[in-house]
């Protein structure tokens, strides 16, 4: 099949990029009005979530010697991204104190394309590029709400933070270029499964890259300065920054694992490498002092965690591992969206009972999505072996900090009057939609799981033409 | 109908908490009334089931079972056995007279019963649970509305108690989940159902150990057991008392429950095992609990102390589980029996002291002259606690006593438990004195009375104590049949 007849696979990244770079054009050369630019973005949004939903084939496409490839997993992958994109696009439309300049939807949008290219990927470079094009896109959304001088050298040390990980994980994609001479996933995972001996070369390639991008995707040595930049972001690009890059990155490294690197004979390294970065992930909020903060804080650290709750489950290099990883991540960002409908401090325990439900599925409280993630998680990670009993330790220390984290925003929404942090959403009826709509999704989440787990197992099918 | 009463006993509380949930917050006597009707429904099921319950079956009685998560082997699965209808029991009665005792407060009325629907779901569905999975939902549903309804109604000066309550909780409840975790991957049927981990369960002793204490330290946390108890007193002392008694009363009976209901029959060879350190456990506690309430003449302190050192017989009575593996089925029965009537009696006269005393702060002026009406009441609970013939403390201590006292491995530890019940009659005397003798009166001390709501309260739950100290037979014959079919499936398994 030629490069012209996959194009039709990748429709929904070219419409989305058209839309960009037209709305950016256009700005160029006439101000465009407000409305038909919310418009584009919208329309555009909804055309490729139309065409994702339309591609049925049966086998996977590559296109550019697949350097990028559409399989199962991509489309669902992409599909989630979509309406995570669309939900947090909706929240945008109404948010009020949002900042409106072409530039803004324009970043949007290329966030998405970079998403999308990253879950496709076959290719080491590709992927290192589309993370990189992921974490520039976040720095300028960071930047739009706020160009103090403060807040631009917050955002440069959250910069710097994020390229050098992505600078160790170029390392280690030359070192793996220089021992197995591909970049492609699929043709390393071939080579190693043939039995390629494993020297220290190799090894150390893969160490560098599994660390470079679990730390852009967790950004834990970043993270006193994302948190302070999440603080001043208007909820939107809070949202954008805070849900869609982890699930994109995420779900591209379980496509590296999986094709590529999973196949690894000894997988030690490997667990070492993810295994010490997740726990990191995941402990990291006991070294923050949530008292000492805001209450949108512990919202933002104790997000950190989550995120390393799906690290642990990639630990485990088996599907049903990878499986529960896009579910955290799911039910994870479920969370974040409808507590950012409601917004943490206008509730008081009084208005929005509904976020107390939404908080409780962050702790992991039963019957909500957040706890039957993370006993999916914790089911993965019990196997005989020191390293699984340890990070099951971490988890659960982080379970336990989450609930303090967690607690106290409930605490402030129920008992205190600290109101002063966020400003509320117009409480309008499509908002108030989707907070049911996820708070329902949760609920149904966390009684029976297993369709949905039944469906990502699926279409976990990972193809090269 | 009869063989759904547990599941239409839950879904009244359900229907109950989404009517109290619609109803706007204005309308507090709605919203109060129908709390009242049903917790009043379930304890007139409750009633249903005590009188339909058969104690010579052994068998599971009340028992469904609906497929929930096949591949995990998970179920919607509950059931009553005597051990369960005892705290099935109290839960109801208890749940209806938290709802009367809050009746005359106006602050945050839906939240309140919301909640408190959620604790009864919560407590109604653990004790019920036969499948550890939907144990531990339940168990969290509770957990999370006790911690949401003590940080609310302490206020925010009343952080303290509620993140100290929320992290041991959440401590013992995590363990409990690596335990169950553990569980379902180290029985060899992979099942969380609890007859089948009791009937086919072939577990090495190495994990049953393990899984063991995992499950004892999660409980721990829960009972409360020393070191693991610096909740309790400032939930007591800040916690207005309807809640405080249903997390002092019941709430803390989890952990027992847990002990008798899945590490004996579950993993009965670390059961036997450990039998002999949770003993010395239990006497810790009522050697600490005693000396420390020797030394307070605060009420709050000593009522959390009185627990503590209930907790610690409680303790002593399920180490006498280990008589089955000594084929001294009889002694082991009596003192397991002994710990469930320290349970029932326990959550009966904690409430009461607590409805009681509370009221008279300082404690050292004279009740009698402050409240002429309750005389009888007030002596009578204060005897209670002093442990005195006739009422349920001192016959449910002395069965324990007696068990454990008969089983070799515990003689030396229940000779020394008995200073706790030295211990504990001086206090309780010094309080009676205080409260009873003292002269310090002024005439312009306002007169303490209470409520009707409160009234008959107080009425139910000394009728409680006295039913139980006069007539203990009612519940051991209740308890006998359920308790040596299971000491006998215990030393059976540790003969193995």
């Amino acid at each position: 099949m030629t490069n012209f007849h996959s194009l039709g696979y990748f429709i929904p990244e070219i419409v989305l990029f058209l839309t960009a770079l037209a709305l950016l054009i256009i700005s160029v050369v006439n101000q465009l009005s407000l409305r038909l630019e919310k418009f584009a973005v919208g329309a555009s949004l909804c055309l490729a979530l139309l065409a994702l939903g339309l591609i049925r084939p049966t086998v996977s496409h590559g296109i550019f010697s697949n350097l990028l490839v559409w399989d199962a997993y991509g489309q669902f992958i992409k599909i989630c991204s979509i309406i995570i994109t669309i939900f947090i696009f909706i929240i945008y439309l109404h948010e009020q104190n949002h900042t409106t300049v072409t530039e803004l939807c324009f970043v949007f949008l290329i966030l998405v394309v970079a998403i999308f290219i990253a879950v496709s990927a076959n290719h080491l470079l590709v992927l290192f590029l589309a993370i990189q094009i992921i974490n520039i896109a976040g720095f300028l959304l960071a930047h739009f709400p706020d160009s103090s001088r403060k807040n631009d050298a917050v955002g440069w040390h959250d910069l710097i933070f994020s390229l050098t990980a992505g600078l160790v994980m170029l390392m280690g994609i030359t070192i793996i270029y220089g021992t197995t001479g591909t970049f492609f996933i699929a043709e390393t995972g071939r080579i190693l499964r043939t039995g390629a001996d494993l020297n220290i070369s190799l090894i150390i390639g893969f160490v560098m890259v599994m660390f470079g991008f679990i730390h852009t995707i967790s950004g834990v040595f970043r993270l006193h300065w994302t948190v302070k930049i999440n603080r001043n972001l208007p909820v939107c690009s809070r949202l954008l920054l805070t849900t869609l890059p982890q699930f994109a990155e995420i779900a591209a490294l379980i496509r590296l694992l999986n094709s590529g690197f999973g196949a690894i004979s000894d997988p030690q390294p490997i667990f070492l490498a993810v295994g010490l970065s997740a726990g990191m992930t995941v402990i990291y909020p006991i070294f923050w002092d949530v008292k000492e903060h805001k209450s949108i804080d512990p919202v933002n650290v104790a997000s950190l965690s989550q995120t390393g709750f799906s690290l642990l489950a990639l630990c485990t290099l088996t599907l049903s591992g990878y499986v529960a990883a896009v579910f955290y991540q799911i039910a994870f960002i479920g969370c974040l969206i409808a507590l950012a409908t409601g917004e943490l401090l206008t509730i008081q325990g009084e208005k929005r009972p509904g976020q107390i439900v939404i908080l409780a599925s962050l702790i992991g409280v039963p019957l909500t999505a957040g706890f039957s993630a993370k006993f999916i998680v914790f089911s993965n990670l019990v196997r005989p072996h020191a390293g699984y009993y340890f990070l099951i330790g971490t988890g659960l220390i982080s379970y336990v900090l989450m609930f303090i984290g967690y607690g106290r925003v409930i605490r402030q929404c129920t008992v205190e009057s600290d109101r002063s942090v966020l400003t509320p959403l117009k409480g309008e009826r499509l908002i108030f939609s989707i907070r049911v709509l996820i708070l329902l999704s949760l609920i149904c989440g966390g009684i029976f799981w297993t369709p949905l787990t039944d469906y990502i197992r699926a279409v976990m099918i990972f193809g090269v033409p | 109908m009869t063989e759904h009463l547990l599941s239409i006993n839950l879904l009244i509380a359900f229907a109950g908490l989404v009517f109290i949930t619609l109803t706007k917050r204005v309308k507090t006597t709605t919203i109060k009334t129908a709390a009242t009707i049903v917790s009043g429904l379930q304890l007139w099921i409750g009633f249903e089931i005590i009188f339909n319950f058969n104690p010579l079956e052994t068998a599971l009685q009340f028992s469904e079972r609906i497929k929930w998560i096949a591949a995990l082997r998970i179920d919607y699965y509950i059931g009553i056995d005597s051990i369960n209808l005892v705290f099935l029991s109290l839960t109801s009665l208890l749940v209806f007279l938290s709802v009367l005792i809050f009746w005359k407060n106006e602050h945050r009325v839906k939240e309140y019963f919301v909640l408190l629907m959620m604790v009864n779901i919560g407590l109604t569905g653990t004790f019920a649970a036969m499948n550890l999975f939907l144990f531990f939902v339940f168990l969290g549903i509770t957990f999370f509305a006790v911690y949401l309804i003590i940080g609310i109604w302490t206020g925010p000066n009343g952080s303290n108690p509620a993140n100290r309550l929320g992290v041991y909780i959440l401590l013992g409840y995590i363990l409990i989940l690596l335990g169950l975790i553990l569980l379902l991957y180290e029985n060899h049927l992979h099942s969380l159902n609890l007859s089948e981990l009791i009937s086919g369960n072939t577990m090495s002793s190495v994990s049953q150990m393990i899984i063991s204490i995992i499950f004892m330290l999660g409980f721990a946390f829960l009972i409360p057991i020393f070191p693991f108890h610096s909740w309790l007193i400032p939930v007591i002392k800040k916690t207005p008392v309807g809640l405080t008694v249903l997390v002092i009363s019941i709430m803390t009976k989890i952990g027992l429950y847990g002990l008798i209901r899945i590490i004996a029959p579950v993993m009965p060879v670390a059961a036997n095992t450990l039998a002999l350190g949770i003993a010395i456990w239990g006497l810790l506690n009522i050697i600490y609990g005693a000396i420390c309430a020797l030394g307070s003449s605060d009420t709050d302190q000593i009522l959390g102390y009185y627990t503590l050192q209930q907790t610690g017989f409680i303790l002593i009575g399920f180490a006498a589980i280990t008589g089955g593996a000594g084929q001294n089925i009889p002694a082991a029965v009596t003192g397991l029996s002994g710990a469930l009537l320290i349970a029932a009696s326990h959550a009966a006269l904690i409430a009461l002291l607590l409805i009681i005393l509370k009221k008279y702060v300082p404690d050292s002026i004279n009740a009698l002259a402050v409240s002429p009406g309750l005389r009888p009441v007030i002596i009578l609970t204060l005897l209670g606690g002093l442990g005195m013939p006739g009422l349920s403390d001192f016959i449910a201590r002395f069965t324990t006593i007696l068990g454990a006292y008969q089983i070799p491995r515990l003689n030396v530890i229940t000779i020394i438990s008995l200073f706790g019940l030295i211990a504990n009659f001086i206090v309780f005397q010094r309080l009676f004195r205080r409260m009873i003798f003292n002269q310090v009166y002024s005439p312009d001390q306002p007169v303490v009375t209470f409520d009707t709501n409160e009234m008959f309260v107080i009425v139910i739950l000394l009728s409680v104590i006295i039913l139980l100290g006069l007539f203990p037979g009612f519940l051991l014959n209740i308890l006998k049949a359920g308790l040596i079919r299971m000491v006998e499936m215990f030393s059976t398994a540790v003969a193995l």
